[in-house]
């Protein structure tokens, strides 16, 4: 049986399914907000088209508060949500195994995610552009996103795979504590925070005029391929490592023994 | 088709299932037990969702945690019926049948014709967060036999449903074992179980107590009185009937307008039950057939097996 159909057949469910008004008005709400915000400052006199103020405003916005939303929404609770709906034994005794169940459910909320976050991205294009360079910081962006989503979506997975109780506050906790304190830290540490490669990238992608004096302290000068590649690389380790760890899991919840 | 030699499946320090060894052949077999007797665990290990903390199992010569050769070949229908209310029951079933590696055309075609098959077809494009329960159990079914497993195990899989839709899923059960395919069902329930299989295997405590045919076990539960209440409008008069047609062996008042019969013979006083209200003018509002005889069989054997007895 062929493992990448099997994902794409999960995708395929998971997308229709997660179709529901609720999930729905999240992806509103997350596609509408930073473009909102934007045109509110604009609106209010801020001068939010300032190539060094835009690209602090929705670096923060767009890839990492909606990426970080989306995926702490819709990559944590994959296998979590089956547990508890017991709907997961159902799942367990299909041919495909479990591993390409769970690299399609990680796929769908990539998806998602990203969907949404390209779409702020397009919003605040229109509502509140950059000076200029707008096609450029557009382009950026975008990639920043795709890298976003796929590393924070796999490290959301694993939470949610290792920890089956309270996945989500502690994701929340560990994304608090290191992307948005420990990766601020001009130190060897921060290295190990997907925010890091993202805002060095970014950096390394936009021209200099983009990217403020005082933060070059907490950047990496290595080339761009050296952070994608660490990216990607964080992003097969933590599914390798979730995908042994549900393979080895019983996922039988206590009222079912 | 199934072996399992000296499995112990322990929560913590709470035993799920007590040293269990048993070899079951190609057949259908009945796995009877009171709720919380370690039916589920025992399925989930045989179904390779749980690890034994010690021993072995192996279901059609192989191991089955993870074992996705095995999973080609098993049909499963848990006890849970928690399923996606959002998604109706053919898309649901179309999926699963993917995940077995048909493509789309012959997934449609096998999800449709299990569909029909427990006789869900005229809903099977409704969602199934409107599905009644009896509803839930048949599309339930569908799912573990749309792939045409060579083994079915079920967890419970008539519960919920009402007399006419039990009558139709034994019916497809026994069908299912006329065609030579394996089936273990478990349930707590002695007569549905019966009314599939005669090969029984009881189970209590997360210990296999015994073995047998429906005889057997009826035997067993010869020695145990069966214990049904009644509540009606006039409990004097009743249990006197019962008392002249020499079928109870005791009558207890228990309450107001509650009586209590115990009996060896509970299949003569259902079939009579209806002729003597008539015939005494007797209203009768409540009838339940408890399950302590067949726990008290369950009880006797405990203690037979801790050799109490």
């Amino acid at each position: 049986m062929n493992p990448l159909r099997s994902v794409l057949v999960v995708l395929g469910f998971e997308c229709r399914r997660g179709l529901t008004p609720w999930r729905i008005i999240a992806f509103v709400g997350m596609a509408f907000f930073p473009a909102t915000l934007g045109a509110l400052m604009k609106s209010g006199g801020a001068p939010v088209g300032d190539p060094e103020r835009w690209i602090f405003m929705f670096f923060i916005l767009i890839p990492e508060v909606v990426c970080l939303l989306g995926l702490l929404l819709w990559a944590t609770p994959v296998i979590q949500a089956e547990v508890e709906g017991k709907t997961w034994p159902y799942l367990a005794v299909r041919p495909c195994g479990k591993v390409p169940i769970l690299l399609g459910k990680y796929l769908t909320a990539v998806v998602w995610t990203a969907l949404a976050a390209w779409l702020a991205l397009g919003l605040a294009m229109l509502a509140a552009p950059p000076d200029e360079g707008a096609v450029r910081a557009a382009l950026v962006l975008s990639a920043i996103i795709s890298l976003s989503t796929l590393a924070y979506g796999a490290l959301f997975v694993f939470f949610g795979v290792l920890f089956l109780r309270r996945a989500m506050v502690l994701a929340v906790a560990y994304t608090f504590f290191f992307e948005f304190m420990i990766s601020w830290v001009p130190a060897m540490v921060n290295r190990f925070t997907v925010q890091y490669h993202l805002r060095s990238l970014c950096a390394k992608w936009l021209p200099s005029h983009y990217v403020p004096p005082w933060m070059g302290r907490f950047l990496n000068p290595s080339p761009w391929y050296y952070h994608v590649l660490i990216l990607l690389g964080m992003t097969a380790v933590l599914l390798i490592v979730a995908s042994l760890v549900l393979r080895r899991r019983q996922l039988i919840t206590a009222p079912e023994v | 088709m199934i072996h399992l030699e000296h499995v112990t499946k322990l929560y913590g320090s709470v035993i799920g299932v007590n040293d269990v060894t048993m070899s079951l052949q190609g057949g259908a077999y009945g796995l009877l037990g009171p709720n919380g007797s370690g039916k589920t665990t025992l399925l989930n290990l045989i179904t390779g969702q749980l690890c034994p903390t010690i021993g072995a199992v192996r279901v059609l010569d192989r191991p089955p945690m993870n074992n996705v050769d095995l999973f080609r070949r098993l049909g499963v229908c848990p006890e849970r019926d928690a399923l996606y209310p959002g998604v109706t029951g053919f898309d649901w079933v179309c999926y699963l049948m993917r995940l077995h590696g048909f493509g789309r055309r012959e997934a449609v075609a096998r999800t449709e014709k299990a569909v029909e098959l427990v006789g869900l077809k005229d809903a099977m494009h409704r969602r199934m967060g409107g599905y009644s329960r009896g509803m839930r159990q048949r599309i339930k079914l569908a799912q573990a036999l749309a792939h045409g497993p060579e083994l079915l195990i079920l967890d419970e899989p008539l519960n919920g449903l009402d007399p006419i839709g039990r009558h139709e899923m034994t019916e497809v059960l026994k069908q299912w074992i006329r065609s030579g395919r394996g089936l273990l069902f478990a349930s707590h329930i002695l007569h549905e179980v019966e009314a599939v299989t005669h090969s029984f295997m009881l189970i209590c405590g997360g210990r296999l107590l015994a073995a047998g045919s429906s005889e057997e076990v009826h035997n067993l539960l010869a020695d145990v009185p069966h214990e049904i209440r009644i509540r009606c409008d006039n409990p004097p008069q009743l249990a006197r009937r019962l008392i002249d047609e020499g079928v109870v062996e005791s009558v207890r008042f228990a309450g107001e307008g509650t009586l209590v019969l115990g009996t060896h013979r509970p299949a003569a006083v259902y079939a009579q039950l209806p002729q003597w209200v008539q015939s005494s003018g007797v209203r009768i509002h409540e009838l339940r057939s408890s399950d302590d005889s067949l726990q008290a069989l369950f009880n006797s054997l405990l203690k037979i097996h801790r050799g109490e007895s």
